[in-house]
């Protein structure tokens, strides 16, 4: 699943695969903004099939948070 | 250390700058101005929020708040206004829309959501407000030329001031100052009273109403209406918004869809029952 997310992480925010890690966050990835962040979630829910709740959107601002919401729709 | 913080009329000076992204129209600083000294009563002295690092303002969120009865209810509003943050921050900006998602208490209206932020309102409650325009040419109708006109139309604000009462007359006073403009008809002892604003779209001027008293005046009158208003203000078009349009479309329009539909969220209200009068698009003239 990680290769999925960081793959996804990377070509939302047009960045290099290995400049993404279990340490990216929005506050450190200046490029990861608000409309980064609406396209990096719909891509998800394409990808991984499911539906986040506005909750889960707002939360859903750092690899390790995304990891803990996916693995809370039953995705590790 | 960067934190939200609601913003209230004092704030004007450290955002003012932030502005300077919206060039297009270029918007006059005592224009911005209007967003956080309003000119109707307010209780509540936030203004949105502003994004600061450290002491220095580097975003912020604007809300139009203003309070309206309806139904023999009062509502509450939220106009959503001028997103802006500088572009070495935008990754906090986020926190900005979710300290505005956070206000519960009010409809909130939003006329200036760009496609690409669209369905992150949709995401969030917001429905579609308004769609649609009819776009009427300034021509009179061949079976009631304008001339024959037994009615009065006047823009004098000295005028129309001596006339209105009521809500009306509150509208008119509020808005006096904003970046619109009034029209008040006479007709058969009835009074129909508008706000309009004029724009400069990319091919033609335009007027846009964004308010109607009485729609049957209105709609009787339409013909001297849409004359008077092109003539007054040296528009090809007229504009209005598709909520305010009862019946069967006039001659010489059409309906118009909108590429950038406006959006609301209310736990109360039906798209109908709101209107676009303190909002954005008339204290900035959008």
């Amino acid at each position: 699943m990680n290769e999925k997310l960081f793959q996804i992480l990377a070509d939302t925010l047009g960045a290099d695969l290995t400049a993404v890690s279990e340490a990216t966050s929005m506050e450190n990835t200046p490029q990861w903004d608000s409309v980064a962040h609406l396209n990096l979630v719909l891509s998800l829910e394409k990808a991984f099939g499911q539906r986040f709740s506005p909750e889960e959107f707002m939360q859903m601002q750092s690899v390790a948070a995304i990891q803990r919401i996916l693995a809370g729709h039953g995705l590790s | 250390m960067i934190q939200v913080d609601i913003a209230t009329p004092e704030s004007f000076e450290a955002v003012l700058p932030l502005f300077d992204v919206f060039r297009n129209p270029p918007i006059p600083p005592e224009h911005w101005r209007r967003l956080f000294h309003y000119s109707w009563p307010c209780e509540d002295r936030m203004r949105g929020f502003v994004l600061k690092d450290g002491g220095r303002v580097v975003g912020f969120f604007g809300t139009i708040l203003y309070e309206r009865e309806i139904d023999g209810r009062v509502e509450k509003f939220a106009n959503l206004t001028s997103w802006v943050t500088l572009p070495e921050f935008r990754n906090h900006s986020l926190r900005l829309f979710q300290a505005v998602m956070g206000i519960e208490d009010r409809t909130l209206t939003c006329h200036t959501a760009i496609p690409t932020i669209d369905p992150l309102y949709r995401r969030f409650g917001f429905e579609n407000l308004e769609t649609k325009w009819i776009v009427l040419l300034p021509l009179p109708s061949a079976w009631r030329p304008a001339g024959w006109f037994r009615g009065r139309i006047t823009t004098n604000p000295e005028v129309i001031a001596t006339q209105l009462r009521g809500v009306s007359r509150e509208f008119f006073v509020h808005l006096r100052s904003a970046d619109c403009r009034q029209m008040l008809v006479t007709w058969r002892g009835a009074r129909c009273h508008l706000v309009f604003t004029h724009t400069k779209g990319r091919r033609a001027h335009f007027s846009r109403i964004h308010y109607v008293s009485d729609r049957e005046v209105f709609r009787a009158c339409l013909d001297h209406i849409r004359w008077r208003m092109a003539l007054k203000n040296r528009t090809v078009l007229l504009a209005i918004d598709g909520r305010l349009f009862d019946g069967p479309l006039p001659v010489y329009s059409r309906e118009t869809h909108l590429a950038q539909v406006a959006l609301y969220r209310s736990k109360t209200l039906r798209p109908e029952q709101i209107d676009n009068l303190y909002s954005e698009v008339t204290l900035l003239g959008l």
